[in-house]
């Protein structure tokens, strides 16, 4: 063990020389939203005179934080389960089933969906959006809008991944399934999505990332002011005329926390179903 | 092979399928907001029959925390109007103002629901929205309210004779300097060419930045070359150039390309400035690296505000100076009121009445003259009482009252084609990889492929 | 044999819901931006059927050709530099016994941070004056060193693609992190009884069995340098002097500033081309590299 541990320090250094370099730029923001913004102009890179806590405050009460960081998280997790749920179903369809060659049709179809960019289709997007009726509703200036917009341009890279990893798992754990009785939903449920934990929280963890970030189509479909969505109170303090980087860096460190929060509790559940992956071999 | 295109096929037809359905739909709504109107999202279907119920929904872009003052002041003339006119309810909606002016406006224009009040641009914007007719004729309002000739230039709203919007406040744009800078090394306010690059180089002989400056995004830089170049030609050619009777390539332009080069080339602009974003441009004076800055009045704001630290009132504000030989006005200014508001075409009659409302409680003296003192945003309308204004404001307004002439920004005269090949030019210049003849004859055939689409 | 995976109902159940949002929401709109580009459309005004005269300009257009050779900058340098390092990153992670916690977390924190922070943040840190970067040149080397990062044309690609890596690795060294630590330890073991150590151990162990992860890898990231935008929007917005425009900013600007859609939506459809023939060819590829394992 001593051994081992002797060999493995040049690997200690370069990691952390890595992670020093990767993380500097974040103390920095860190620091940051400590100081005014007149410390921040004259002694950029210095620490902050004084902890305190104003830029806190003026961010969470002039940006609005805490309505929008509610509404952002509604659709964020919206958005990721109805992902993850669909596009671990076609997955298990296209990857396990026993249509070969629609199989593939369909993933080929799909994966065109990562070849187009996005922002060439905002304006058709848009007046779709208008158009639609749910039910009644307007689809235009709901959150729906949003979660089912999110949910399509996270499908194909989803069911990319998850394909990709349902490929991998062995048939004789289905087999042993059908020879308990269970059908279709049940090895998909028992059997598969278990198995594929790791895959669907890294999925999951972009997904989340992405939503939860995204302003262009946020400010395109949502108009009502308590609909809102984080993004939109981060650029409040970011107006391209002036930047009020105090209030700024502290926004960005509170909309990090929650998407902190989420990987690392996630991120324990990639240990465990990769555990559950190796008794699988 | 062949079942996949079997599948192909079926999923083409039931796209098509969910195209035209969602066409149709789409096509019903627009019906349904142009006749019984405004409020699209929550109850379109609102009974037209109770005319006193009115509602009109009001777009503005006022959501970042520097705007805060001019969101109170629209809300309070909204309240204020609500209050008189019971039944009248205008619904607020605030959106980052790139996305609107690029893609939400643009995109409700062209399917011909734009929101009933919303924030608009004069100039080329408002040409395109006039010539789908998307905008109300406000002409007649005005007239009615008595109000057409207080305006200070209503020009960029007005085409062939009717006003299509209004402006809240107008902006004009020259330098702001460093008053301690100025008299730490003796220095006058410069009034001719010469008098700029001799102050200048005293300016960076001391160790500081003679002009500030922020160049990534392509309008910044094109601010002070707009200026310089008017004084070279004179607003007749810079018209005359969409016409083609005058070109880029003419002596007195090229002569105005080579004498930004001259800043350029003699290093009066801050190192690095091309991946400068503009809030930058502002913090190089405030923080007393750069001794002048050449932009807008708009940033008065930000000059006058606590962020100055002690240069608090020690920043001044002066005409670009006269070049001797130009063919320009040499005492003009560029000034122009092009932030305002439009009004959809689509409005009834009872919303047309609502509308005439809510201009005469915010197109009045004593709004403006808060936004003036509040805002620090130069009035659209003439006020007869300027008392209670900051230093710097008092300023702006004594350089904008002497000036002989003013004129739009270049870009409200060039097609955006040609508009973006000057960003590029002028950035080119700065980079110090072009010339100015290479620059004038990159952009004079912008200009004619330009020309020649219209 | 299996019936429960040969049932055409079942088939279409789990695909309709993605089928369905799929078709409205993607293909519907790709269609109809594919269809502006065979007009001349300021996007408001009545559209003008000019056939095929957008794609012939486009051929023509220099500064598109220069947006395709920087989206090949940004493709090379991801699968020249990146990728590799994510590899060894992964690698060493995955050796590691001790802080691997510390290290998967931290490797991951800039993954979570919006693009417009990012280049906000790396728009400070490159300042010519007062970044650090050029501050840490200054105190160890001549003032000539130091550099204009983001606004020299020479440099500024580079300094995008370095925020873009730093952005972006994190990620991937997840993804790879995950399919490493997944390979059975009895595979591992096995190696190990008939002598294989060490580094020669990923290369002939962990490399292969990470290969679909590694294609995963691969084809995000040619298809995500081929559609990169905002990173470049906010940095320098492809500019100085439209040195590090790319595919996707140029049809923004052609798109929505000079207002001719049709024209922007021509270079969307010539991107979706681009990119489709791209991932065409890695497929390809990677296919025929299977039959030889």
């Amino acid at each position: 063990m001593a051994r081992s541990r002797n060999g493995q320090w040049w690997m200690h250094l370069f990691l952390l020389a890595y992670v020093v370099v990767l993380l500097f730029p974040l103390v920095w923001l860190l620091m940051s939203s400590f100081k005014t913004n007149r410390e921040i102009t004259a002694n950029t890179w210095g620490l902050p005179t004084s902890f305190n806590f104003d830029n806190y405050m003026a961010a969470w009460e002039s940006a609005n934080i805490g309505k929008y960081a509610l509404n952002s998280a509604y659709v964020t997790v919206a958005a990721c389960v109805m992902t993850l749920l669909f596009a671990a179903m076609t997955s298990f369809a296209i990857s396990r089933m026993k249509y070969t060659k629609l199989n593939k049709a369909i993933y080929q179809f799909i994966l065109l969906g990562l070849i187009v960019p996005p922002g060439a289709l905002f304006i058709p997007l848009y007046r779709l959006i208008q158009g639609i009726e749910l039910f009644g509703h307007h689809l235009y200036n709901t959150h729906w809008s949003l979660i089912l917009v999110y949910c399509t341009y996270a499908l194909p890279i989803t069911v990319f991944i998850i394909y990709a990893f349902m490929l991998s798992i062995p048939n004789e754990l289905e087999e042993a399934g059908i020879i308990d009785g269970l059908g279709a939903a049940g090895l998909f449920f028992r059997i598969i999505i278990p198995i594929s934990l790791p895959a669907l929280v890294t999925v999951f963890i972009l997904n989340f990332i992405g939503n939860w970030n995204e302003y262009i189509l946020s400010q395109l479909f949502i108009t009502s002011e308590s609909l809102k969505t984080l993004p939109t109170g981060m650029a409040t303090f970011n107006d391209g005329y002036r930047t009020n980087f105090a209030s700024l860096s502290a926004a960005v460190i509170i909309s990090i926390i929650p998407v902190l929060a989420v990987y690392v509790f996630l991120q324990r559940q990639i240990i465990e179903g990769m555990t559950a992956g190796s008794v699988k071999g | 092979m062949k079942k996949s295109f079997t599948l192909i096929a079926v999923l083409m037809v039931s796209i098509m399928l969910i195209v035209s359905a969602c066409g149709a739909t789409n096509a019903e709504t627009t019906n349904n907001s142009s006749s019984a109107s405004t409020d699209k999202p929550a109850d379109s279907a609102a009974p037209a029959e109770e005319a006193k119920e009115v509602t009109l929904s009001l777009r503005h872009t006022q959501i970042k925390e520097t705007s805060k003052t001019r969101l109170k002041i629209l809300e309070d003339v909204v309240a204020k109007t609500e209050e008189e006119n019971k039944g009248l309810t205008f619904k607020l909606e605030g959106i980052d103002e790139i996305v609107n002016r690029d893609q939400k406006l643009k995109a409700e224009m062209a399917a011909g629901n734009p929101p009933d009040i919303f924030e608009v641009f004069g100039g080329a914007d408002l040409k395109l929205y006039v010539k789908a007719g998307h905008m109300l004729d406000l002409t007649s309002i005005i007239e009615e309210l008595g109000i057409k000739d207080k305006f200070a230039s209503l020009s960029e709203f007005t085409i062939d004779g009717k006003v299509y919007g209004l402006p809240f406040g107008g902006y004009s744009e020259a330098i702001f300097y460093n008053k301690k800078i100025f008299s730490e090394l003796g220095l006058s306010v410069p009034t001719t060419w010469e008098q700029l690059l001799d102050v200048s180089e005293k300016i960076k002989a001391a160790g500081y930045t003679p002009f500030g400056l922020a160049a990534k995004d392509a309008w910044v830089n094109g601010m002070l070359w707009n200026s310089v170049m008017e004084r070279h030609v004179g607003m007749d050619a810079m018209n005359q150039v969409v016409t083609g009777e005058a070109k880029w390539t003419d002596d007195n332009f090229v002569k105005g390309f080579a004498a930004y080069s001259e800043l350029v080339n003699k290093d009066y602009f801050t190192k690095g400035a091309l991946g400068l974003a503009y809030a930058d441009q502002g913090a190089q004076l405030l923080s007393g690296k750069a001794a002048m800055v050449f932009t807008g009045s708009w940033d008065a704001n930000r000059f006058t505000s606590d962020e100055a630290g002690d240069l608090k009132g020690q920043i001044g504000y002066f005409a670009f100076p006269s070049i001797t030989g130009g063919a320009g006005d040499q005492t003009s200014i560029n000034a122009s009121y092009s932030n305002g508001f439009g009004f959809s075409a689509n409005l009834n009659e009872d919303q047309v009445a609502g509308v005439k409302k809510f201009i005469a409680n915010f197109y009045n003296e004593e709004i403006q003259k808060r936004t003036l003192i509040e805002d620090k945003l130069l009035p659209s309308m003439k006020l007869s009482d300027l008392s209670g204004v900051d230093p710097l404001i008092s300023d702006v307004l004594t350089v904008m009252a002497g000036a002989s002439t003013s004129w739009p920004a270049f870009d409200s005269i060039t097609q955006p084609a040609v508009t973006a090949e000057i960003g590029v030019g002028i950035q080119e210049l700065i980079g110090k990889v072009s010339t100015p003849e290479k620059v004038a004859a990159k952009i004079q055939a912008a200009q004619e492929k330009a020309n020649s689409a219209q | 044999m299996n019936k429960p995976l040969k049932n055409p109902i079942t088939y279409l159940t789990f695909i309709i819901p993605t089928f369905v949002l799929y078709a409205v929401f993607f293909v519907y709109p790709v269609i109809v931006s594919f269809y502006y580009g065979f007009f001349e459309w300021d996007g408001i005004t009545e559209k003008v059927f000019v056939g095929f005269d957008n794609f012939t300009q486009l051929w023509k257009d220099e500064v598109f050709r220069k947006a395709i050779v920087n989206n090949f900058y940004f493709m090379a340098f991801s699968l020249i530099v990146n990728i590799p390092l994510v590899f060894l990153i992964s690698i060493m992670i995955s050796k590691i016994r001790r802080m691997r916690g510390f290290y998967k977390s931290a490797v991951f924190v800039p993954v979570v941070i919006s693009t417009a922070t990012v280049a906000i943040l790396f728009g400070v840190l490159y300042n010519y004056d007062s970044g650090l970067i050029n501050q840490f040149i200054r105190l160890v080397a001549p003032e000539e060193w130091a550099q204009e990062w983001l606004s020299n044309p020479k440099l500024a690609l580079l300094s995008i693609l370095v925020a873009n890596a730093w952005q972006n690795i994190g990620f991937f060294i997840v993804l790879c992190l995950a399919a490493i630590l997944n390979i059975p330890r009895e595979i591992v073991e096995a190696a190990k009884i008939d002598g294989v150590n060490g580094w020669q151990e990923t290369w002939t162990i962990t490399l292969p069995l990470i290969r679909p992860v590694l294609f995963v890898m691969l084809l995000l990231s040619v298809s995500g340098t081929m559609k990169v935008l905002d990173i470049v929007q906010i940095m320098t917005n492809g500019g100085p002097f439209q040195s590090t425009e790319v595919m996707s900013t140029y049809m923004l600007k052609v798109g929505f500033r000079s207002m001719e859609l049709g024209y922007g939506s021509a270079i969307g459809v010539a991107m979706f081309i681009i990119i489709l023939v791209l991932t065409g060819i890695l497929q390809r590829i990677t296919k025929r590299e299977e039959v030889q394992y």
